[in-house]
């Protein structure tokens, strides 16, 4: 109740502080009123704002809402509400942004001469004060499920005191599963203890103790039990100021015991902070397009700093390349189904297929995980023993193995051994003996990849033609569809051309059809697709040619006053030119399809067709007499067309 | 229609001025009226008519005709001699589809057509004309009348004759009827009947105020919407200006030539030919 008195009593001042400094800065404030669209939201929006060099630059009062009652009652309709204010384009003084989603189900009370109807859903706010585009102050983001107009159940609710945009003191953030409180020092790092229950009171709960931003030890209470995990304690080194994010988690697992990590709650915490900085994105966006704004909270953490030098990091990048390049070669070799099949029977393919599986294990997938660490952006924190006992826990893998095979239920054996000039060496840098790794695995599959070439090829090509052989029968019947349907509606010089074109196809397909060598086949079938596509092309632009015909002499004519009989009558212009299409081009076209047609030529027949139409359209507007005049004499076609400066190449 | 104004206020001027110097009826021997009306003989004339409508501006043309007309000789009926030469000029306005104006000046050259006759063989006739047309379409054809008012100054053929003035008061009605057409467009016959009654005043019109009545039919032919030919035959009667009693009657072929060239640039007229439809 205090809030709702403070607030009219607070716009009021920021009414006053507006009010007075219009005059005293002598700049003009306008107020607009009016329908404003904010990213995704659009409203009706009531804002002051000056101009400065003609930019709108907001100052003042702003608020911008939307609900419809017509969309509520019929469905569903999603309301919002931003309200706060502006100081020279920068989000500044008390803010809420309101945002529903509700439906009514139709029921409605009538309580003090007043329909209220009831509505259900879901209400997300956020309030707090923002001081020059940054949180300032008590921000409170909540969540709520709304059945017959009151709250049912909190979704989320954070509560978080900034500084100047840092989090201060404490916060606490809960879902419907878990809720954590925790505490930050004045530069918002986390301190002392964070902890996170769960809901329902009965899963663990979770202490992490924080010293100055660097994570301690964690706290796990069971009903019935108690365990300490140790983080960072005790490290004196360099560190690092970063984000508390899944990244953060990432870091912090490489140096925990795997017994360790699967006792904590997977990823709870960041989850919570990540559902919390979604929400924050959501008001930055908004006030992002309307002005200057840095709406985000950064929880802080420290954590070790072992920095990659220049040499690290480009062996950092080669490890990345090789593993890509491994890990496209392993997937198409361990997907081929001509493989798949082949294993079962063959000896040498099994003993392939196994190796690159093998490869894959035991070279790939921990290369995959420090590759997945790069791009989180986390490598530089975890000593590189850590990193390197983390990944390859059962020591890094030999080039020299043996390889299982199992064909009709006998298990044989056979020794490979990877050909590369890479080697791991205890002397290396534990980076360079990742990269040796990484190559390595790159080295064997690829001898293999080499190996299987032939069958993949075989296999490509067969996929290829089969579906290509698919391709050409749909563009056969597609166009065999497309002419027998207009062939009654279409008048019979232009339906010659129609039929001569379906036979031309049928044609096509026979001469594809004798096609016997495997090789050529694949050629001629890539070569029939383009002819049958083209062939299609060319169907619908004959069956536009009516339409052109018309549509030129339409364009052509003229509405001219003649006085003597008081009436307007059509005039044909330039009667040259649509002569020349109509007598000369158009024939041209209908018996280069009916007389000459080649799947060479189609293409650029019917791009001259089109091109020809175009031009004739074109020119209408344009002075054209001495090309009339040169038309007048001219009865060539191809000369014709070089005229209109159409290309033409089908005779070439 | 300022434009318009102005015209009628100049051509009341000009009506001044005519009467101010219009020469003074001579006195002549008295005119005995017939008993009965009476026709003289039939003549027979040719009238070779070219119009030409040239489009100045959106509203404004200028109208141009010439016309030839022969008349028959005792040896030779239609054609035998030169009887008129006229040139007849104007600038038209054109209001919208259905009305039109135009005001100009003729000048007609007679011809003695009198063969047994000594005097002067060729005079000028001056005169001031103007136009309102009236333009509607009913079914496939189109209907038109046509008020034409004349202010004439002739002169006889004897030497030093002085000119005498009269008014002429024309209306016209006509109808062109597509033949092989739902309405007038090119490449479209059409037949034209019209019927032409001209009366005239004046100190000389005493008991002769119906100077013609034509009736003419014409076959036209509309080449383009520029140019149309058109042929016909006319019958026409009317009173004799010396004696109303007396009523000339003739047989006319009459041959037409309509053209309308716009040499206006095609950027000035595409927006305008529209008028206002």
């Amino acid at each position: 109740m205090i809030r709702l008195i403070i607030k009219p009593l607070l716009q009021f001042l920021v009414f006053l502080v507006v009010g007075i400094s219009i005059p005293m800065s002598g700049q003009e404030t306008q107020t607009y009123n009016g329908p404003l669209q904010i990213g995704k939201y659009n409203g009706k929006a009531t804002y002051s704002y000056k101009l400065v060099e003609n930019d709108t630059v907001l100052d003042g009062d702003f608020t911008v809402l939307r609900s419809n009652l017509q969309e509520l009652l019929q469905k569903q309709d999603y309301s919002f509400q931003f309200k706060g204010a502006f100081v020279d384009g920068t989000a500044n003084g008390p803010w809420k942004f309101q945002f529903g989603k509700f439906n009514s189900q139709s029921q409605s009370e009538i309580i003090d001469y007043q329909y209220r109807v009831l509505v259900s859903g879901i209400q997300k706010s956020a309030s707090g004060k923002i001081q020059m585009g940054k949180p300032n102050g008590k921000w409170t983001i909540l969540e709520e499920q709304i059945e017959n107009s009151e709250i049912s159940n909190t979704i989320f609710k954070s509560v978080i005191f900034f500084e100047n945009g840092v989090p201060q003191k404490n916060f606490s953030i809960n879902n419907e599963n878990y809720t954590l409180v925790g505490r930050f020092l004045r530069d918002g790092l986390a301190h002392d203890e964070w902890s996170l229950f769960p809901s329902n009171g009965m899963d663990q709960s979770e202490s992490w103790y924080f010293k100055d931003g660097l994570l301690q030890s964690i706290r796990v209470d069971d009903e019935s039990d108690h365990k300490t995990i140790k983080g960072y304690k005790g490290y004196n080194g360099q560190t690092k100021i970063i984000n508390l994010n899944a990244g953060y988690i990432n870091a912090l697992e490489i140096q925990l015991s795997q017994v360790d990590v699967d006792i904590l709650h997977h990823n709870s915490l960041p989850e919570l902070l990540k559902q919390n900085a979604a929400r924050y994105q959501e008001v930055d966006d908004i006030l992002s397009e309307l002005g200057k704004s840095e709406f985000l909270p950064e929880f802080k953490v420290k954590v070790p700093y072992y920095a990659l030098d220049s040499l690290e990091v480009s062996k950092v990048d080669s490890i990345v390349s090789y593993y890509k390049k491994a890990n496209e070669l392993s997937e198409s070799i361990l997907h081929n189904s001509q493989l798949n099949i082949l294993k079962l029977s063959d000896t040498n393919t099994a003993y392939q297929y196994n190796t690159v599986l093998h490869l894959k294990e035991n070279f790939l997938t921990p290369i995959q995980e420090i590759v997945s660490y790069d791009s989180l952006g986390i490598l530089e924190y975890t000593s590189r023993q850590q990193l390197i006992n983390h990944v390859f826990p059962a020591g890094m893998p030999k080039s020299k193995v043996d390889i299982e095979m199992q064909i009709d239920s006998v298990i044989s054996s056979k020794p490979y051994t990877i050909t590369s000039n890479a080697v791991t060496n205890t002397d290396n840098s534990s980076i360079a003996n990742i990269e040796a790794v990484a190559k390595m695995g790159y080295d064997g599959i690829l001898s293999i990849a080499n190996e299987v070439k032939e069958t993949l090829a075989q296999e490509k090509r067969q996929n290829e033609l089969a579906s290509l052989e698919e391709e050409i029968i749909l563009q056969n019947d597609s166009l065999v569809t497309f002419i027998e349907a207009i062939n009654d509606s279409i008048p019979l010089k232009y339906a010659k051309s129609l039929h001569q074109i379906k036979s031309f196809a049928s044609t096509t397909l026979n001469d594809y059809s004798k096609v016997k060598s495997a090789q050529n086949r694949l050629y001629a079938a890539r070569n029939t697709v383009e002819c049958l596509d083209n062939l299609n092309d060319l169907s619908r632009t004959v069956s536009q040619m009516p339409v052109y015909h018309t549509a030129i002499k339409e364009s052509y004519t003229d509405r001219i006053w003649n006085p003597f009989m008081a009436t307007l009558m059509d005039e044909d212009i330039k009667k040259k030119i649509t002569s020349a299409y109509s007598k000369i081009l158009e024939p041209y076209f209908l018996t280069e399809i009916e007389q000459h047609i080649s799947c060479e030529t189609i293409e650029n027949l019917n791009n001259t067709i089109t091109a020809t139409y175009q031009k004739v359209l074109e020119l209408k507007d344009q002075d054209t007499k001495k090309l009339e005049r040169k038309l007048k004499k001219e009865k060539d076609p191809v000369t014709v067309l070089e005229m209109l400066n159409v290309q033409n190449t089908t005779k070439q | 229609m300022k434009t318009f104004r102005t015209h009628i206020v100049k051509l009341s001027f000009l009506m001044l001025f005519a009467f101010i110097f219009k020469g003074l009826a001579q006195e002549k021997e008295a005119v005995e009226l017939p008993e009965y009306s009476k026709y003289k003989d039939l003549g027979t004339k040719t009238w070779i008519n070219t119009y030409g409508n040239i489009r100045i501006s959106k509203r404004l043309f200028w109208d141009a005709q010439t016309h030839l007309r022969l008349e028959e000789t005792e040896a030779t009926p239609f054609f035998g001699q030169v009887a008129q030469v006229y040139n007849r000029h104007a600038i038209g306005y054109i209001h919208s589809k259905y009305f039109n104006v135009r005001l100009g000046g003729v000048l007609r050259l007679n011809f003695n057509t009198d063969e047994a006759s000594t005097d002067r063989n060729l005079v000028p006739e001056w005169r001031i004309w103007h136009q309102y047309q009236f333009a509607q379409s009913l079914a496939s054809m189109m209907i038109y009348h046509r008020i034409r008012i004349e202010h004439r100054w002739t002169q006889s053929f004897v030497e030093n004759s002085e000119y005498i003035f009269r008014n002429r008061w024309r209306y016209m009605f006509r109808m062109k009827i597509p033949l092989n057409n739902h309405k007038l467009k090119p490449k479209t016959f059409y037949v034209a009947p019209e019927a032409e009654l001209i009366m005239q005043s004046g100190k000389a019109v005493v008991a002769s105020p119906m100077e013609d009545l034509r009736l003419t039919t014409t076959l036209g032919y509309i080449l383009t919407p520029r140019l149309t030919v058109a042929a016909g035959a006319m019958y026409s009667q009317g009173q004799d200006l010396k004696n109303g009693g007396y009523y000339k009657q003739s047989w006319a072929m009459r041959f037409h030539v309509y053209y309308s060239p716009d040499f206006r640039k095609v950027k000035n007229k595409l927006p305008e030919i529209h008028l206002t439809d």
